[in-house]
């Protein structure tokens, strides 16, 4: 299990990543999160829901009413442009970290 | 869905209800019935998926940002560890798990102590009923006994109510630390059982309304069988051997029917409040109590055994003596309204 504290600062990347391939909605992101990890990290809703309205008012994703396949009103998200070249930004960073951290961890394991 | 609902009312209440808030609600209220839904649609139990889905909300810290109620979530305080000065030592939080594992077991256990208490009530019946018939020679029992046989019972009636408190108290042994009042409360597990504590409060206050009326009407037998015994030519005298009986039978009734309704409430009061519980495990108000009036209580029922073997048997009053076990129960009541007074008027 992965704790909620050594996650925090890659949820965004986790929903960005999830919405360039079609847009979805709260619940959908939480269960597609906790599929990917393979059970290693289970997202609380909290959690999910305000980086989800962060990234929202920063303008990296929108989102629209829809209605789910039982009838009742959903909000969906979908990325932006912005969103776009924010996610690949993202990842860069998330690389250049990967690499940094690597070497302190190379060998140990 | 209405335990959702319901909580997450609990959760946002106290914050101002803003478009931003509800809006929220609106959505985590979606995502936490998809979940449950999934679960359910997994093979889980209602109870199962509630506890999981309320176990996945979170916290409101992390939303305060976005729903602009941080300053009411992190009021100023000028003191930097409030908290501390109240709880010098420190106890374990309880967990949405461990409360729900101990609600399950209270809620399995709910009949346990009911019928535990209501065995304690009758168990003097048998003694009364065949000590006073006894008095009337055409009883197939003499007096004497009559009174050894009742009291045969009595003693058997009291083990089995022992018995059956151990065995609960057996159940709940790996939840001690919560009976007793020995963690720090949390305010997902106060929300959740205060949801379960609704759940049940309208099965419980119709309990507690027949129970009620059953304690009122119970006085109507010893009244009667006391009011015509002169009015009845054979029998009259020992008419209350059968009147006090079916007046413990009544409370003992209304004891079997009220009690296993108030488990939720139970719960509820020990998960939210564990100051109050530690303070007094058995009996939270007698904390209250001047000191001589607890002594009075604790010595009460002890004494009034000895009194009654004693008269009963150095003055042979077996026919009469069984008196003084209404009275003492009288005086319980009494002794414990008057602390209950004396408590509410130092408030």
């Amino acid at each position: 299990m992965i704790s909620a504290d050594a996650i925090r600062g890659y949820i965004d990347i986790m929903v960005l990543s999830i919405l360039r391939n079609q847009p979805s909605y709260a619940y959908e992101l939480a269960k597609t999160i906790a599929e990917l990890s393979g059970g290693q990290y289970n997202i609380k809703q909290t959690t999910l829901y305000s980086a989800v309205k962060r990234l929202e008012s920063s303008g990296w994703v929108d989102s629209f009413t829809g209605i789910s396949e039982t009838g009742k009103q959903r909000t969906y998200y979908k990325l932006t442009t912005l969103g776009s070249e924010g996610f690949i930004a993202k990842c860069q960073e998330w690389d250049a970290t990967k690499s940094v951290v690597d070497q302190f961890v190379k060998g140990v394991l | 869905m209405d335990v959702i609902n319901a909580y997450l009312q609990t959760m946002f209440s106290p914050y101002p209800q803003t478009p931003r808030l509800q809006e929220a609600k609106n959505e985590l209220r979606g995502m936490m019935e998809d979940a449950y839904n999934a679960a359910i649609s997994s093979g889980r139990s209602h109870n199962e998926a509630v506890g999981r889905v309320i176990t996945d909300f979170g916290n409101l810290d992390e939303l305060a940002p976005i729903l602009g109620i941080s300053a009411e979530i992190h009021p100023a305080d000028p003191l930097p560890h409030p908290a501390q000065s109240h709880t010098p030592q420190h106890r374990p939080e309880v967990t949405l798990q461990e409360a729900m594992a101990f609600s399950q077991v209270r809620r399995e256990t709910r009949s346990l102590l009911a019928w535990a208490v209501a065995l304690f009530v009758i168990s003097p019946s048998f003694l009364i009923a065949l000590s006073v018939l006894g008095e009337n020679p055409a009883f197939a029992l003499s007096e004497d006994v009559g009174s050894f046989v009742g009291i045969v019972i009595l003693l058997a009636i009291v083990a089995a109510g022992v018995a059956v408190i151990l065995h609960r108290s057996r159940r709940l042994a790996p939840f001690s630390h919560i009976s007793e009042g020995n963690f720090e409360p949390n305010s997902t597990v106060t929300a959740w059982a205060d949801e379960q504590r609704k759940e049940h409060e309208g099965t419980r206050q119709r309990a507690l309304q027949i129970s009620i009326a059953l304690w009122i009407l119970a006085a109507v037998p010893t009244l009667a069988s006391g009011l015509l015994s002169d009015s009845v030519a054979t029998w009259g005298e020992q008419l209350p051997g059968i009147g006090v009986p079916v007046t413990l039978v009544i409370v003992a009734l209304g004891l079997l029917i009220f009690l296993p309704a108030n488990w939720a409430a139970s719960v509820y009061s020990l998960l939210s409040d564990p100051e109050h519980t530690a303070r007094d495990e058995m009996n939270a108000d007698e904390a209250d109590f001047p000191r001589p009036l607890r002594a009075l209580l604790a010595v009460l029922w002890p004494l009034t055994m000895v009194a009654y073997l004693l008269w009963s048997f150095l003055g042979n009053a077996w026919h009469i003596s069984w008196i003084i076990w209404p009275v003492a129960g009288v005086l319980t009541w009494a002794l414990y309204a008057v602390g209950s007074a004396w408590g509410g008027s130092r408030d």
